[in-house]
């Protein structure tokens, strides 16, 4: 028995920071690309089904036509597709899932679609499911609490398959330790491991093993800059269990195709160092445009010619990613000889300003500012 | 460069005219239409104006003498003396002579000329009148405009003024082609974006950033506010069906409770019913006990109050006869005591009446010596009255004789004597000693050795022929002496006459006597007056009056069975009053020991009547009191019986209510032990709380169907995504705004350090000549200060100020000022400025003033010529022309008459 472990694909996400409203949609769209390319991988591994382990939609309340992509999305899969809502699309009262233009969606693209909302045993051909849906965006109580006991009457000889969605010890949506703590906490340890063969998380963005039988299959796609390297962020996970009781086999597959970069903070001691930066963006993003997304912090000095390259790059850069989320903290440091070109001007005038700007670096902060301004417009009215 | 002399032919009134100008000061005078500005103006056409031309200038200048109009002029300029001659007209030429030079002529004259005077060729073309004006515009002061400000119409000389503001302040140039476009687009880069007030303009950049921030940020709070309210919906939706689920548990449950609650209550209402019963019987006898209770309880508190009394009453009475005889005993006492004052009181007036009667009898004798002394007192006033009879008759006769009459008589025999000493004196005595012709007075012939004594006016006769007439004393005074004379005569005979004397000696005498008569009168007047006659008459008249009365009193105090001998010794009758008033006294003595006795007994007898009174008083009430006690208490043993009656009654009441009691509190406490009270709580409690419950299940249905109504989507939008886009939309118009205001800053900080630097350029530049302008102003002023401001590129002095804060006047437009201190101020300016310009001219440059300061007062002209003189001396040279050479009289001019 094989099946495709997969959650967290928050359709709909609006990736309200990217200014761009085409490079907003385009990343959108991506992220159902990537469910519908998921196909092909059932086709070729042969799976029974697949289980989806919350956060299929961004929001509780998606619309229509976001409803309408994701049940074509899922509906294009063919094989049955078992979800639980998770803390973004949580089934409370006004959710997603009994809204009548979903049951109508689903109906009409996706008859293969099951949203799990009690925490009951559905008991399938090969396997049985034991969904842990989230009822309400912040549950305090362990969703995975009725396991703790074994169901009375579960079939012996099926495979038993926990869905879960929810942050376990060092590991949540956030990224961070014990981020809103206590808020749909799932605590594995207190689950009799020997009642079931395999548990299924969403949440957490990366995936990983977190106990034995126990995985983290992380985003489909990308959908943020990860923290730290171990995340892999981008898969999906093939589980196979040979027979009840038996270790099951996972298998990671790279679905994810939208490049997250973001390199350590960069600094500046002069501006031979902008040839060094260009390099290393050069090396995540090569040639192509509109596949990536860049967060990097840059700080230290750049003279006058130093900042206008580094404003010349930062525009390409503007232009070619998705999203650059530059956080910079450059100080201006005007070279001697840029210095000495105001300074020392025929223009007494500019030259005098320039020297009192220049003496007055240290305590006027609008200093540095007012003489590269000085510079431009000198420049503007000598062109 | 310095005029020394000019020359000018065929030239509009002047045919041929030399002036010689070689001085510093140089006064060029006459009428009227005598040609001054017309010289001025050819000197400055001479100077600038191209020879060869026909514009309206040209023309002007032709003389109605006809010929070329002419200007020879003689100079110094750039270390030499040199010799111009122009002739005008449309074959103009201009010659131009310098020593050791050779002669120029025609446009290389001119050229040679423009670079002596430092000037940009000859003028020349079309607007030549404007032209002309600006050429050396500041030196050249025509008529009517001495009081314009010099900084216009140095406009052609600005850079030259400029170059010299430079040198003389180390400043290099005010600013640059490139600083002032600099500026210009900073400033007009501020136009745009700012109002006046600093604020971001409508539709400026920041302006829009900032709208588009607002309206980003409403749009966030309004995206915010259609989550929350779906969120709301939600919670509103949960809670909501948590309640119905309560609600309904609640209302099953107190219908369950209510039920078992009723049927023990049908049983309770059935005990009630029996418990009211034996409460009624249990009062009934409770009340019948009380009753006989309370009626043997009233007899025995009857029965004790009357042994109370009565043991109270019995020795009352002993004491009241005691009191009665007390009583009766002070009584007597009493009644003696008042005996013994009546008696003692009696005896008390008739001590007082001998006593008396012995005091009238003294008095009686005092007053009979009294009687005696003034019967005596009269008798000698008679006898005085006697002698002032007397000598009053023998006084009357003489009464006329005063002291003022006597004087009179002697100024009478005075005035006679006087006026015959007088009338002697004034008589003229002629006696004939020798004569041998007849001598006659008054006719009256006067022999040899014969005297006549004349008194008055007489003709004497001496011969035939000659009269003389002889008036002695003045004619007149003699006859006024002769009448005076017998006047006082008969006054005095007159005057002895009236008082019936016979000479003034015998009046003297009588009057002696008179005043000896009058001086006895007097002193016995005075003894009259003394002896005081009419009182003593009258004192006489009320002591026997008195003597009357003391003997009636006398009479009337002794005592009818008294017999009294009343000496008429006044000593022995004195102390026989004395001693009987001593008996007096005593009987007094007496008669208050008996009344301060009567008074005590009298005051003891009362109040043991009073203490009697009482004591009866409260026995009257005691025996009362017992008297109706023993009736109530005969009324009380009739209606309840004895005591062994009373008491058989009230053991059969208590066993009985004992009997009732027991019945009644076991129907209670079966009651009890159902728990009635809190039974009938419940169930109250229970039916409120189910109908509450049953409310607010209505209630909570209500909201679940509102919360789910709301919570339906219609799946146009995603409110959550809605918010999120939003608030990254205001994040970013705030970053936009963050930006362009940084970017203003950092601009309008520019363009701040750039205008002060272009300000602090212009004010060291333009103190040079503020400096040489000051000597002039303080000299005009006494000490105000010129304030010249640059045109902000630097390509002018645009404006001029007065600066007088040193008298607390404040800064003043030039063109605010008055005429006649624009006239000053205009041409102090005038001369710091051709002071700075000399430089470049061999130190020297010529002031024309035309009629200049024609209505400055004397006071003014006087301080313009101190100006002048000044700045003659500094190396400028100034020609006046005026029609009033008298108002520059002490300047030390050197004069040309035209």
């Amino acid at each position: 028995m094989k099946f495709l472990h997969t959650a967290d694909w928050q359709i709909g996400k609006p990736f309200q920071s990217i200014s761009d409203h085409a490079k907003r949609e385009s990343l959108r769209k991506q992220r159902l690309d990537t469910l519908i390319a998921l196909k092909s991988l059932i086709e070729k591994d042969k799976l029974d089904f697949v289980v989806v382990c919350g956060d299929l939609f961004d929001s509780w309340t998606p619309d229509a036509a976001t409803v309408s992509g994701l049940c074509s999305a899922v509906g294009s899969l063919k094989v049955p597709v078992y979800a639980i809502p998770g803390n973004h699309d949580h089934g409370g009262p006004g959710c997603i899932w009994e809204q009548e233009f979903f049951l109508r969606e689903k109906e009409q693209l996706a008859p293969n679609f099951h949203i799990l909302l009690k925490p009951e045993p559905v008991v399938l051909e090969s396997a049985v499911l034991l969904p842990c849906p989230l009822l309400r965006r912040h549950e305090s109580e362990d969703p995975t609490e009725w396991l703790r006991n074994e169901p009375e009457g579960l079939p012996e000889e099926l495979p038993r398959i926990v869905l879960a969605h929810g942050s376990t010890q060092g590991f949540s949506s956030s990224g961070e330790a014990d981020s809103e703590s206590g808020i749909n906490r799932i605590e594995l340890e207190r689950l009799p491991k020997s009642s079931y063969d395999y548990i299924a998380l969403g949440d957490w963005h990366g995936m990983k093993e977190i106990a034995p039988g126990a995985w983290f299959c992380g985003t489909s796609e990308q959908d943020r800059f990860a923290k730290g390297d171990s995340n892999q962020p981008g898969h999906v996970c093939i589980v196979e269990i040979e027979n009840t009781g038996a270790a099951p086999k996972v298998t990671p597959h790279k679905t994810g195709t939208v490049g997250w970069h973001s390199p350590d903070d960069f600094h500046f001691t002069n501006d031979d160092d902008l040839e060094t930066l260009e390099s290393q963006i050069e090396t995540f993003i090569g040639q192509q445009t509109n596949r990536d997304l860049l967060k990097v912090r840059v700080h230290g000095t750049l003279s006058f010619t130093g900042i206008e390259s580094f404003e010349k790059l930062a525009e390409s850069l503007r232009a070619r990613l998705i999203r650059l989320d530059l956080d910079q903290d450059l100080q201006i440091e005007p070279s001697v000889e840029e210095l000495n070109a105001l300074t020392e001007r025929q223009d007494p005038l500019i030259a005098l300003v320039a020297q009192q700007l220049r003496d007055s670096m240290e305590t006027d902060p609008l200093a540095r500012d007012a003489l590269r301004e000085l510079q431009l417009q000198t420049r503007k009215v000598e062109a | 460069m310095k005029l020394l002399s000019a020359t000018v032919r065929n030239y509009r009134t002047h045919r041929d005219k030399t002036v010689q100008l070689d001085d510093d000061l140089v006064l060029i005078h006459g009428p009227n239409e005598s040609g001054k500005s017309t010289l001025a103006e050819a000197i400055h056409c001479a100077l600038f104006l191209k020879a060869k031309g026909s514009t309206n200038l040209h023309k002007a200048m032709e003389s109605d003498h006809g010929g070329t109009p002419e200007v020879e002029l003689r100079f110094s300029a750039g270390g030499s003396k040199h010799t111009l001659l122009k002739s005008f007209g449309s074959s103009g030429n201009t010659t131009l002579e310098s020593d050791g030079q050779a002669t120029l002529n025609g446009s290389a004259a001119e050229e040679c000329l423009a670079r002596l005077l430092g000037v940009d060729g000859t003028v020349s073309g079309g607007g030549i009148e404007a032209k002309m004006e600006k050429r050396w515009g500041h030196l050249w002061v025509r008529q009517g405009t001495s009081d314009a400000t010099p900084l216009e119409s140095v406009e052609e000389s600005q850079s030259q003024l400029r170059d010299k503001l430079q040198a003389s302040s180390g400043q290099s140039i005010l600013s640059s082609p490139v600083d002032n476009a600099v500026i210009d687009a900073l400033q007009a880069w501020e136009k745009d974006n700012f109002t006046g007030t600093g604020k971001a303009k409508t539709h400026s950049d920041l302006d829009k950033a900032e709208k588009a921030l607002a309206s980003a940020k409403e749009s966030a709070e309004t995206a915010r506010d259609a989550l929350e309210q779906l969120r709301q919906a939600a919670t509103n939706y949960e809670q909501a069906e948590a309640d119905i689920e309560r609600h309904e548990k609640n209302l099953a449950e107190a219908e369950t409770q209510l039920k078992a609650i009723e049927a023990q209550l049908k049983t309770v209402n059935t005990l009630r019913e029996q418990s009211k019963e034996k409460t009624r019987l249990r009062e009934a006898i409770e009340k019948e006990l009380k009753e006989l209770t309370a009626a043997d309880a009233e007899i025995r508190e009857f029965e004790s109050q009357l042994k109370t009394l009565r043991a109270d009453a019995a020795p009352k009475e002993k004491e009241i006869e005691k009191l009665r005889t007390e009583s009766k005993n002070k009584q007597t006492d009493y009644e003696k005591a008042r005996s013994a004052r009546e008696a003692a009181s009696q005896s008390l007036s008739r001590l007082r009446s001998i006593a008396d009667a012995w005091q009238a009898h003294c008095e009686g004798l005092q007053k009979g010596k009294v009687i005696a002394d003034l019967s005596k007192q009269l008798k000698k006033i008679e006898k005085l009255k006697a002698s002032q009879k007397k000598i009053t008759k023998e006084l009357a006769p003489l009464e006329e004789f005063t002291t003022e009459a006597i004087e009179e008589l002697e100024a009478s025999e005075h005035a006679a004597k006087q006026a015959q000493l007088k009338l002697e004196a004034y008589a003229l005595q002629i006696e004939v000693l020798e004569s041998d012709q007849s001598i006659e007075i008054n006719g009256q012939p006067l022999d040899k050795g014969q005297k006549q004594i004349l008194s008055r006016a007489a003709e004497l006769q001496v011969g035939s022929k000659t009269r003389i007439r002889l008036t002695p004393g003045g004619a007149e005074d003699l006859e006024a002496a002769r009448s005076a004379s017998e006047e006082a005569a008969d006054a005095l005979v007159e005057a002895l006459k009236a008082i019936g004397v016979d000479s003034v000696e015998a009046a003297r005498a009588q009057a002696r006597q008179r005043a000896n008569l009058s001086d006895d009168l007097e002193k016995l007047e005075e003894q009259l007056e003394d002896a005081n006659a009419d009182a003593t008459e009258e004192e006489l008249a009320e002591a026997e009056k008195a003597l009357v009365q003391l003997e009636a009193r006398r009479h009337a105090a002794v005592p009818k069975d008294e017999s009294i001998e009343f000496t008429q010794d006044l000593k022995q009758a004195e102390a026989a009053y004395e001693k009987a008033h001593e008996l007096q006294a005593e009987g007094n003595q007496a008669f208050a020991q008996a009344e301060s006795q009567e008074n005590a007994t009298r005051k003891a007898a009362e109040k043991a009547a009073e203490l009697l009174g009482s004591a009866e008083e409260a026995h009257k009430q005691q025996s009362e009191a017992i008297k109706k006690l023993e009736s109530q208490l005969d009324y009380a043993l009739g209606k309840a019986g004895d005591s062994k009656v009373r008491s058989k009654a009230i053991n059969s009441g208590l066993a009985n209510f004992d009997q009732a009691k027991q019945a009644e509190q076991s129907v209670v406490k079966q009651l009890d032990e159902l728990g009635a009270e809190q039974l009938e709580l419940d169930a109250q409690r229970l039916r409120e709380s189910a109908k509450k419950d049953a409310d607010k299940l209505k209630d909570a249905n209500g909201r679940k169907i509102e919360a789910r109504t709301e919570l339906r989507s219609s799946g146009n939008q995603d409110p959550e995504r809605e918010l999120k886009e939003a608030e990254a939309d205001a994040a970013r118009c705030q970053q936009r705004f963050d930006q362009l205001d940084h970017q203003s800053k950092v601009r309008l900080h520019l363009l701040e350090k750039l205008r002060a630097a272009r300000q602090a350029t212009t004010a060291a530049l333009a103190k040079p000549l503020e400096d040489a302008v000051n000597p002039y102003l303080k000299l005009l002023f006494g000490g105000s200060r010129a304030r010249l401001h640059w045109a902000d590129d630097g390509s002018r002095i645009e404006s001029f100020e007065l600066d007088r804060t040193d008298k607390q006047n404040g800064l003043f437009e030039f063109q605010k000022l008055s005429h006649g201190t624009r006239e000053q101020v205009a041409l102090a300016l005038r001369l710091a400025m051709a002071q700075l310009l000399a430089v470049d001219h061999d130190g020297c440059l010529p002031l024309v003033l035309d009629d200049a300061f024609t209505h400055a007062d004397k006071d003014r002209l006087e301080k313009l010529k101190s100006l002048l003189y000044q700045a003659s001396h500094a190396g400028l040279q100034i020609l006046l022309l005026s029609c009033h050479p008298e108002n520059y009289n002490g300047l030390s001019a050197s004069e040309v008459s035209l």
